[in-house]
């Protein structure tokens, strides 16, 4: 019976903005702008961790946003509006990406391990402002995947799909990208 | 050994801090103008559809006019009138004076007509100088379809009307019938 109600309860709360989806459906724009307030901030912050660009970011914002409004219709509550609206914005990103025809850069594998010996870990300053800025100082396609996994909670299996990369290649770039980041906040901190 | 030992520890540390501080990561915000501009995108499809009305309405106008200028054409190259040159002042006065002349000319041809019978040879005479004076005026609408606003043109064809209508005006005086 608690089993029961608690389902219930988390199918809810997984649709707590289904009336302003369904107003939305209807072309109502007040329940538009009631929804870019609400999904904006997560969805500009996903597009900023994938091109790492303001400009751009705010370009993919409006795009996934136009693209999720015309496609709502199509939405039919079976995950929550976050993860569909989530996706859409990641494949707009990744679709911009491949328009620009640049081979996406990954991480290559470190050998150094000496810079653990540097300094001791409990030394190492962990801060949001730390890791985002070390992130932004990796390879592109390294920064994707860890940020895809780390941050936004995608497994290997799904992040392979986004970026047409295989699942092994997901894990060893996450690896790679971890070790990176591990690293160059060592060097900030030594 | 414990250098790997170390960067896993460091991994770990790291993993674990991004996934208690998640929300934290999503501290950048958007521009008020991406909005803007979402809701003007928002607005595009019905200006898409007015606008793509009006193209709609736009070629059927435009298929209409060209229809109808297609037939006017036609209608003045077959029946040889000038109602799309009507506009000109000079052609005004070259339709009026042909209606005139021809209603004039026919009358009086229909009391000559009548005088056939006493005189069976007027008819082949005023019929061939009737014919002659017919066919100079064809000659003179052909020219005036090359070089419409040809004023000598048009004033030797009232003058061949006139030249008609004296023909008929002479024969009724000299019959007598």
């Amino acid at each position: 019976m608690s089993f029961k109600l608690k389902t219930i309860e988390l199918v809810q709360q997984k649709h707590i903005h289904k009336n302003i989806v369904e107003a939305c459906k209807r072309g109502d724009e007040k329940a538009k702008f009631e929804l870019y307030q609400l999904y904006s901030k997560a969805m500009f912050n996903v597009c900023y961790r994938m091109m790492n660009n303001r400009e751009e970011a705010e370009d993919m914002l409006q795009e996934a946003f136009t693209q999720a409004f015309v496609k709502l219709n199509s939405y039919e509550y079976k995950s929550s509006f976050g993860a569909w609206l989530k996706r859409i914005t990641i494949n707009t990103c990744i679709n911009a990406i491949n328009k620009k025809k640049v081979e996406l850069k990954y991480c290559e594998e470190i050998y150094d391990t000496e810079f653990v010996d540097d300094a001791d870990e409990n030394e190492v300053r962990l801060t949001v402002a730390n890791i985002t800025d070390a992130m932004e100082k990796l390879p592109k396609g390294g920064r994707m995947v860890f940020s895809l996994y780390l941050i936004e909670g995608y497994d290997h299996g799904e992040i392979a799909q986004i970026m047409g990369i295989t699942e092994s290649t997901s894990k060893s770039q996450f690896m790679r990208a971890k070790q990176r980041i591990v690293k160059i906040l060592n060097e900030q901190n030594s | 050994m414990n250098k790997i030992h170390n960067v896993m520890k460091s991994d770990n540390r790291l993993e674990d801090f991004i996934k208690t501080n998640r929300n934290e990561f999503d501290f950048r915000e958007p521009s008020p103008k991406v909005w803007a501009k979402i809701s003007a995108k928002n607005r595009v499809p019905k200006v898409i559809t007015m606008r793509s009305y009006i193209i709609r309405a736009a070629a059927v106008i435009a298929i209409i006019v060209a229809t109808s200028a297609v037939l006017l054409q036609t209608n003045i190259l077959n029946r040889n009138n000038y109602t799309s040159y009507s506009n000109n002042p000079e052609m005004k006065e070259l339709i009026e004076a042909e209606a005139f002349y021809a209603q004039q000319v026919n009358s009086k041809l229909k009391e000559i007509q009548k005088c056939y019978n006493t005189y069976p040879e007027l008819k082949e005479e005023v019929e061939i100088d009737l014919n002659e004076l017919e066919a100079m005026y064809k000659v003179l609408k052909t020219d005036l379809r090359e070089n419409i606003s040809n004023k000598q043109v048009i004033e030797a064809m009232i003058e061949n009307n006139r030249y008609r209508l004296k023909l008929v005006d002479d024969v009724l005086e000299q019959i007598n019938c």
